[in-house]
């Protein structure tokens, strides 16, 4: 599903360049659980931002899907999250005024996949995971815990192949994080390709592999 | 496409409803602007339809001519100065000297107490030939008019106008009762229908008909005449007729080139222009008031979407990173600038319309709705509504996703 070679990206400040990653090899197959564990500063968060077609490498090749993405333009690259890919923030990103069911149907509006009965399909996402009553609530009116719930379910709505969760729990106690972290992996053993980045080392033990980062490159990379 | 669109007119008003001050605020302008706009376009038509159907009521293709001096004004005809020169014979060799006049209605017009028992009313007394009935539209309610031979004969009949009727009759029959005009009795003949104040300012409830030779000879006494109206063939121009008359009648009343005219001639258009060219200025100082409006209104909408936008990078940030296109954004901030303009569009034309029923009714004017101007303040709202938008909607795309999500 995904395949990075020789990934560099840096940023520049001036004339000095700031090197974030410095050459990343890795393949993620469908149906894999992986953890991005590294410090603030590591790249680990411009590493998603690339696989998730936000952001774009300096150097190296990246296929996604099987296809080289590297000449792709905005536009383009927003179809292909829309259809493939779906999101989940640290502070959520919900739209205060819309709320909870109308935040989760926000990527219908953009989708071509012509998903049925959408609303439904919003209503029983969010009845799953326990936010039946919760339908009509503004993200003020929600907990963090909820508010991530439907964040999840807006990544959801859209049936994508692969959710990027970026500090999905770090804006969350540690017993709400655990719950999240078990929605992911009930989500993956439904079939979802999951990546979580992550500077907690607790939520190591979630992952069916686990890749670490380090100042730019991958310092290790273990699969359970 | 649909579903979209729907959506984008729930975050649109999910906006308005959050800062509700601030859209107020920005649409007032628009709201003033097409307020004025429909006011003036209705009233004004309006007016222009009372007015013709004045003229029609004083009667068609009319030229009047008066003795002495007259001034126009937008309000009729004012004596300005009296002359005893004109005479019954000048109106009979114009009327056959110009082909292109159909009627000659001579006549002698004052203002004399009616009397009938103990009630005293003042009256505006008009002798005039009989045709005065079918010139000038005047019908009755009940009773008939004088006759031509009641002209000859200078019988006493009078017809009289409405307010007549009522303030000195009450319910009582009055056909066939005797009026005292200036002491003389007068039977009462014919009452005309209501008819309100006319063209030239008399109030046409008030007046009293009596034949021109009666008035002559046995009321005032007199050798002279005050005017006459003249009425032409359809389709012939006024303007010439009236300039016509004018060199006929100076060379009757033998006059010298170096000496003024020593009678008025007008027609109903004389009036109309003075009124018209008020109507004029007042439209053109709505339609700079209205484009000035217009622009404020522009200017408030396109600061509230700036404000809008940047206050809702977030937003446009997770749109973006969940699929929408540049021009998804576009559209979206464009609906919003639209609907703001519109329900301001909409107010204005709804508080322009309840102007417009205010100022008809102190006025007295008939109520018209201008399509027109309606359908062109909605056109112009959404043409501000997309103006002043689109740069802010530009501005939307601009944001890197990645950036604002920080």
């Amino acid at each position: 599903m995904i395949r990075l070679k020789g990934i560099k990206k840096s940023y520049f400040i001036g004339e000095r360049e700031l090197p974030i990653l410095k050459g990343i090899d890795l393949t993620i197959e469908s149906g894999e659980l992986v953890i991005f564990m590294g410090v603030s500063g590591s790249g680990k968060t411009t590493l998603m931002n690339i696989i998730g077609l936000l952001d774009k490498q300096t150097e190296g090749e990246y296929f996604f899907m099987e296809k080289n993405v590297d000449g792709l333009d905005d536009e383009n690259l927003a179809v292909l999250r829309n259809e493939y890919i779906g999101f989940v923030f640290q502070q959520f990103f919900l739209l205060p005024y819309l709320n909870a069911l109308e935040n989760v149907l926000i990527p219908i509006v953009y989708s071509k996949k012509n998903i049925k009965h959408p609303k439904e399909k919003a209503k029983q996402l969010l009845t799953r995971f326990g936010l039946a009553e919760r339908t009509h609530n503004k993200p003020s009116q929600l907990s963090g815990g909820e508010q991530q719930r439907v964040a999840i379910a807006r990544a959801l709505i859209n049936d994508p192949d692969l959710i990027l969760a970026d500090e999905p729990t770090g804006a969350l106690d540690s017993k709400t994080g655990n719950e999240i972290m078990e929605l992911f992996r009930m989500l993956n053993e439904e079939g979802k390709t999951i990546i979580v980045v992550t500077h907690d080392p607790k939520l190591a033990q979630f992952g069916k592999r686990l890749i670490r980062i380090e100042d730019g490159v991958i310092s290790q990379d273990i699969t359970s | 496409m649909m579903y979209s669109f729907n959506f984008y007119l729930k975050i649109a008003f999910q906006n308005l409803v959050i800062h509700k001050a601030r859209m107020i605020l920005s649409l007032l302008g628009i709201l003033f602007a097409v307020m004025s706009l429909v006011a003036f376009g209705n009233i004004s038509s309006g007016m222009k339809l009372k007015i013709d159907n004045e003229i029609s009521r004083f009667g068609k293709n009319l030229i009047i001519l008066r003795s002495g001096l007259v001034f126009i004004t937008g309000r009729g005809a004012r004596q300005f100065a009296e002359s005893k020169t004109l005479k019954l014979e000048d109106i009979k060799i114009i009327k056959e000297r110009l082909s292109e006049i159909k009627e000659a209605v001579p006549f002698f017009d004052t203002t004399y107490p009616a009397r009938y028992r103990e009630n005293t009313l003042k009256v505006s007394i008009m002798g005039a030939t009989p045709n005065i009935f079918t010139v000038r539209n005047i019908e009755l309610m009940v009773g008939k008019p004088f006759t031509d031979k009641d002209n000859e004969d200078t019988l006493k009949s009078a017809v009289v106008g409405f307010k007549v009727y009522d303030n000195l009759f009450k319910s009582e029959n009055p056909i066939g009762k005797y009026l005292l005009i200036y002491r003389v009795p007068t039977e009462i003949i014919g009452v005309i229908d209501e008819k309100g104040v006319d063209f030239t300012g008399q109030d046409q409830d008030l007046q009293v008909y009596i034949p021109l030779n009666t008035f002559m000879r046995r009321y005032s006494n007199v050798d002279y005449i005050k005017g006459a109206y003249f009425q032409t063939e359809d389709g012939v121009n006024l303007g010439e007729i009236k300039q016509k008359i004018r060199n006929l009648l100076r060379r009757i009343h033998n006059l010298k080139d170096t000496q003024k005219d020593d009678f008025s001639i007008f027609t109903l258009d004389d009036i109309l222009k003075t009124r018209e060219e008020g109507i004029r200025l007042v439209s053109v100082l709505t339609i700079i008031a209205s484009i000035v409006s217009f622009l404020i209104g522009g200017l408030g909408i396109f600061a509230i979407m700036l404000l809008s936008v940047a206050e809702r990078k977030m937003e446009i940030g997770i749109r973006r990173v969940v699929g929408s296109k540049k021009k998804d954004i576009i559209f979206q901030f464009l609906t919003e600038s639209v609907i703001v303009a519109m329900i301001g569009g909409i107010f204005g034309i709804l508080v322009g319309c309840i102007i417009t029923v205010i100022v008809d009714f102190l006025g007295g004017f008939p109520f018209f709705l201008h399509i027109g101007n309606i359908f062109l303040s909605i056109f112009i709202s959404v043409f501000i509504g997309i103006a002043a938008g689109i740069y802010p909607a530009i501005q939307g795309t601009k944001f890197v996703p990645i950036e604002v999500l920080q």
